[in-house]
């Protein structure tokens, strides 16, 4: 392109937005990483994919020993956009509000619980309870 | 006046000042003492060296020098160069004749400079306070029922759906230690 062609504003703001308006989409657009865990006092299994959490709920004193993978998905959503989440006694709906000053704001409804938190990192949500233990959906950036 | 006269007078004023030497001075006191001519004339020509002595110091005296170092200092001071050049003449010798520790200063400070500054940021990094979650609203169907939120470090935090005790018919989360999320509203 000739720069002669970018001395008229008009077109030169044209091809700003032409060039911006695709990487301000895919910046506002957020992966979620979105697990779903059964969690019990009976048996002694860890899933792998879960082992920090095992680590944390022992750390903060919660009894629970075993730890199973129920389901595992990304959600990619743009800003307003939900995603839904299969859990064994329902769904569960994950939702990008917006961001705003690095905060990301997200709204869950599952059957046992809607909440809408400033996700910092990762955010562990009790979803109800299912084959003697707790379900847990895990939601991370 | 004879002619020994003659030759002594010659050296009187000499003698008078101390600038002859041992024999003559010995020559003119033998003189001297048989002559009261040439004494008379030595009287004088002291009377007189000492008029001029006492003249000139008390002329110094009273001269005022106040000024005469800074004058003399302009003359033989050469025109006080710019600053910049100065400056430049320095760094020239410096150069010149200090290159290696000039050279070797740099490098130190260069290699410094390359660890501290990504350290200070690391740390300033690690010790900036990280945004904690922000519980905004909270909405249980089952009354039975009630959130415990628990900070779990490392802005990982949970939300745990905890069996109400059936003698507390309050709606408040319970706090099961930890550090709890700021902010919440619940």
């Amino acid at each position: 392109m000739n720069c002669r062609s970018l001395r008229s504003p008009a077109r030169f703001l044209a091809l700003f937005f032409l060039l911006a308006a695709p990487s301000a989409a895919l910046a506002q657009s957020v992966t979620l990483k979105v697990q779903v865990a059964s969690v019990s006092s009976n048996g002694t299994e860890i899933d792998p994919a879960l082992k920090q959490m095992a680590q944390d709920f022992k750390r903060n004193g919660l009894a629970f020993t075993n730890f199973k993978l129920v389901g595992s998905e990304n959600l990619n959503l743009a800003p307003g956009q939900s995603g839904n989440v299969k859990l064994p006694n329902g769904n569960a709906s994950v939702t990008y509000v917006r961001q705003a000053g690095g905060k990301l704001t997200i709204k869950i409804s599952a059957p046992a619980v809607t909440t809408e938190v400033d996700l910092d990192r990762e955010l562990t949500l009790g979803v109800g309870e299912h084959g003697g233990g707790k379900l847990f959906l895990i939601v991370r950036k | 006046m004879d002619k020994a006269c003659q030759s002594y007078r010659m050296l009187l004023s000499a003698y008078a000042d101390g600038e002859v030497s041992a024999k003559e001075r010995g020559q003119v006191e033998l003189h001297l003492s048989s002559c009261p001519d040439c004494r008379a004339r030595l009287a004088d020509l002291k009377a007189l060296s000492a008029s001029v002595g006492s003249h000139l110091r008390s002329q110094a005296e009273a001269a005022d020098f106040s000024g005469f170092a800074d004058a003399v200092m302009r003359k033989i001071t050469p025109e006080r160069p710019s600053l910049t050049e100065r400056l430049r003449i320095g760094w020239q010798e410096i150069l010149t004749y200090h290159r290696t520790a000039v050279v070797s200063s740099l490098v130190t400070a260069a290699v410094t400079l390359a660890i501290a500054v990504p350290l200070v940021y690391r740390l300033a990094e690690s010790s900036a306070p990280s945004p904690e979650m922000i519980v905004k609203s909270l909405r249980l169907e089952d009354p039975n029922v009630q959130p415990v939120v628990m900070n779990m470090g490392d802005g990982r935090t949970l939300i745990m759906l905890v069996n109400r005790p059936e003698s507390e018919g309050s709606s408040e989360p319970v706090d099961l230690g930890g550090k709890p999320p700021s902010g919440g509203e619940l």
